[in-house]
């Protein structure tokens, strides 16, 4: 099965933010998508997951349009997508290990002893140990960061949802999001689109590369694709010269 | 932290229902788990009585009053009595309904209804004085404020129309021929006290003329009381000095004659009985022209003057007596 | 753009548009959330919690409030109270007025600030963070997880903070007649007892059981709706509590037009 997003239009009042968005995510491959700030790419992704209704056009993921699921659909489909917070999201009442065994309380016929094995082992997934009754207040930006990951991951979803999951860390741990990213989809075959504005991540991790530009599909293709893309807006935004944007629309 | 919770809002739980329990229950004067009596009373009107004010048993409260309702069929309303321990009620106690003090607070009085003839205690029929073991009660409810100054008015009124008239028929001809009538009494009392010193020694054998004597007095007296009457009345006018020094004077002849007379003719001694009566009520009325009284604000004072005015003036008698009695009965101030 | 002159017209018809939305949205985070009464195992877990904070961390405030509350009522009522009025009166006033008004008003209003504020700001800042959205990514639904506790354990304890503050409010009062006011206990015992009405208590338990409503369900919508970062939350709380204060104004009227 798959992720589909089909002719997706989304407004804020007066301004639009996705006008017809398109894009299909084949299952256990990890698709990153690009754009500049403010194109929409956490938008189209809360859609995803329902966070957000589309005014226009459709989400469906496994074939279950989102916008018409109701409360138990929902609940089914986000215990099957994970996702991963740009600023981590955590709960700030509560512990780290409360935050990763959230999502797992909703899951029945789960007993606390198998609650706390799950936590530790996502934690240690994302390299955190001993950090479980530590609150989000005492941790660094990385850590919080990767502790959303394993809270993200702890359910053991089959699609992962990542909202500039490197941006602002150390290259160290950049590495070690990368490698867990790259683990999770061949050893567990989940399926993740990620949203970066870091190149060279995009590149390591990608199966495919897409690109939002003003609401809408610019270009899908593989890293290849992407990297050899004559479209001007494209290697403007891959090269990171802006110079290549005059006079393109 | 959850035990020690959970322990905190249990207990603040707690304190507050039972704050609010045992505070509503204190402030409505109810007692836990202590004997009550419930007594019924029924009266056509409850005035401002309200739920929770006092029951009274000879100035001692007893009780609340509980519910109040109409009856059924809408010609009275039932009070319910909360009476703290056990009470019985004399077979003729009835209920007074008034206010408790001058700030409108209403209390329920268990009271002997003979000491209060002129209240129209509500008639309880027989057959329904004892209701399912709950005695019932007559009540009367004394009218407030609002209703005694209606009544004040209306008498105020009358009062002016009557003296009104006193004025007119107080000529100085009537004045005149009560004057006259009481000359002649004087002769005629003179001559009797002759006729008495005379024959003391044979006073068997003037029985005869001591009768004859003793029914021009009483047709006198009559005529002296009729014109007395009018003269009490007439008081306010002030135009009957003249009248009453001359009665002032033949009192102190009347009672000289009495002293002598009663000793031997029964009917005489009653005739003079109220004679001394009617002269007694003249020396008080004279006693107080003297002392330059006789408004209409002085008649309202003094009930025994306003007792004689009519039946108006004894209609608002019985409610002065009541006021002087519990001024504060009648003085409803209600601040909130 | 409009003509300038049109501007006032423009503005009368964008406030009732806010209203309307707001009230609008006001409804339908009341509506999910009596839906969200579904959800019983996501919501009673922090029914205790809220209990807590709202009612037994308020009671300080409360009673700090009442307290000064009923000193100021005895020493006012005795000094209006002069003449013919009977001392006794005092202890009416200070019953009356703590039982029918000023409990629950004052403890409402000074709730309004303490939890209203907090829930604003709590859930304010969860908004702008994404925690709340996290929660919904975590299928718990936010209004069972946030809205249902705290407006709940409004409910349930404002009427008992209310209780007891008059009664603090009512001993203050008492205890200062006696101290200050060289009244007898009894003679203030017997003006408290003698306008007592058990229905002065259901109104003032009917008018805290609305205002808990109102100071945690406003906190939670303006949480909820929150937007904009920092300043964003001052606002949402700064709103909360002036529109909470504001509607436990009208209800208290409303509820002295519709019971009293």
């Amino acid at each position: 099965m798959s992720i589909e997003l089909l002719d997706v239009h989304k407004a804020f009042g007066d301004k639009e933010i996705l006008k017809g968005f398109s894009l299909t995510v084949e299952d256990g491959e990890t698709l990153s998508v690009i754009g500049y700030s403010g194109s929409g790419k956490s938008v189209m992704l809360k859609h995803i997951i329902g966070l957000m209704q589309a005014d226009r056009g459709s989400v469906h993921v496994d074939g279950k349009d989102v916008g018409a699921l109701g409360g138990s659909g929902l609940t089914e489909l986000r215990r099957n997508v994970g996702y991963v917070f740009q600023f981590a999201a955590l709960f700030d009442s509560m512990t780290i290990g409360e935050n990763v065994a959230m999502g797992l309380h909703r899951i029945p016929d789960m007993d606390e002893e198998e609650i706390e094995a799950r936590v530790r082992e996502c934690l240690s997934l994302v390299d955190l140990h001993d950090v479980c009754d530590r609150y989000p207040a005492e941790m660094s930006g990385g850590m919080k960061k990767r502790a959303g990951l394993a809270r993200a991951i702890a359910t053991g979803p089959k699609y992962l949802l990542y909202d500039e999951p490197t941006t602002g860390l150390d290259p160290v741990t950049v590495k070690v999001i990368d490698r867990l990213n790259i683990r999770l989809k061949e050893e567990l075959g989940v399926t993740g689109i990620v949203i970066t504005h870091d190149m060279d991540s995009a590149y390591r991790i990608s199966d495919r590369i897409a690109m939002l530009y003003e609401g809408k599909m610019r270009v899908v293709g593989t890293v290849e694709e992407i990297r050899n893309s004559e479209d001007p807006l494209v290697r403007a935004f891959v090269e990171g010269r802006p110079e290549l944007m005059e006079g393109v629309s | 932290m959850t035990p020690r919770r959970e322990l905190l809002v249990g207990s603040v739980i707690l304190a507050s229902g039972v704050v609010g329990v045992v505070g509503t229950l204190w402030l409505q004067g109810r007692g836990i788990g202590r004997t009550e009596t419930e007594v019924h009373v029924l009266v056509s009107d409850v005035g401002q009585l309200a739920q929770g004010n006092a029951v009274k048993f000879r100035g001692v409260s007893i009780g609340r009053v509980g519910p109040i309702e109409v009856e059924p069929a809408g010609d009275a309303v039932r009070i319910h009595l909360h009476l703290v321990g056990e009470f019985l009620p004399a077979p003729d106690a009835g209920v007074v309904l008034a206010p408790e003090s001058l700030f409108g607070d209403w209390q329920a009085e268990i009271v002997i209804r003979s000491r209060f003839p002129n209240f129209a205690f509500y008639e309880v029929p027989p057959n329904r004085r004892i209701q399912g073991g709950v005695h019932v009660l007559g009540g009367f409810t004394l009218p407030d404020l609002s209703r005694l100054t209606a009544v004040a008015d209306e008498v105020a009124q009358n009062l002016a129309v009557l003296t009104d008239r006193f004025d007119k028929a107080f000529s100085d001809e009537t004045a005149a021929s009560l004057a006259q009538a009481i000359d002649n009494m004087e002769e005629l009392t003179a001559t009797l006290k002759t006729v008495v010193e005379e024959e003391s020694s044979q006073i068997s054998g003037t029985a005869e003329r001591i009768r004859i004597a003793t029914e021009e007095i009483a047709s006198t007296l009559t005529a002296a009381r009729s014109s007395i009457d009018r003269l009490d009345a007439m008081l306010a006018s002030g135009r009957v000095d003249s009248i009453l020094d001359n009665t002032v004077a033949i009192t102190a002849n009347f009672r000289g004659v009495s002293g002598d007379v009663t000793l031997a003719v029964d009917r005489l001694e009653s005739t003079l009985t109220s004679a001394d009566s009617t002269m007694a009520r003249l020396s008080r009325i004279a006693a107080r022209v003297e002392a330059g009284e006789g408004s209409i604000g002085r008649l309202l004072v003094d009930t025994t003057l306003a007792l004689r005015a009519g039946d108006l003036l004894e209609q608002m008698s019985s409610l002065l007596d009541d006021i002087r009695a519990n001024p504060r009965k009648y003085v409803r101030l209600s601040i909130f | 753009m409009t003509h300038p002159a049109l501007e006032p017209i423009q503005s009368v018809g964008r406030a009732v548009l806010a209203l309307v939305r707001a009230v609008g949205q006001g409804g339908y985070l009341a509506a999910g959330a009596v839906r969200a009464l579904r959800n019983t195992d996501i919501w009673a877990p922090h029914i205790l919690t809220q209990m807590y904070q709202i009612g037994v961390a308020s009671l300080p405030i409360a009673l700090f409030v009442a307290m000064f509350t009923g000193i100021v009522l005895a020493l006012q009522a005795s000094y209006t109270l002069t003449g013919g009025v009977p001392a006794y009166f005092v202890g009416t006033l200070v019953g009356k007025t703590m039982i029918l008004e000023l409990g629950p008003v004052l403890t409402g209003l000074a709730l309004a600030g303490r939890v209203g504020g907090s829930i604003a700001a709590e859930l304010g800042t969860m908004r702008v963070t994404e925690q709340i959205d996290a929660l919904e990514t975590l299928a718990y639904d936010p209004l069972a997880y946030l809205v249902v506790p705290r407006v709940a354990a409004g409910l349930l304890m404002f009427p008992v903070v209310v209780a007891l503050a008059i009664a603090f409010g009512v001993v203050a009062g008492w205890v200062t007649s006696m101290g200050l006011l060289d009244m007898g206990s009894a003679q203030f015992v017997k003006g408290l007892k003698i306008f007592f009405d058990p229905f002065d208590v259901t109104f003032a338990m009917i008018k805290s059981v609305s205002f808990g409503l109102i100071v945690t369900g406003v906190g939670s919508f303006f949480g909820f709706h929150t937007v904009g970062g920092a300043e964003g939350v001052g606002r949402a709380t700064t709103r909360a509590v002036v529109v909470s204060t504001m509607l436990i104004l009208v209800l208290d009227a409303f509820w002295a037009a519709v019971l009293l």
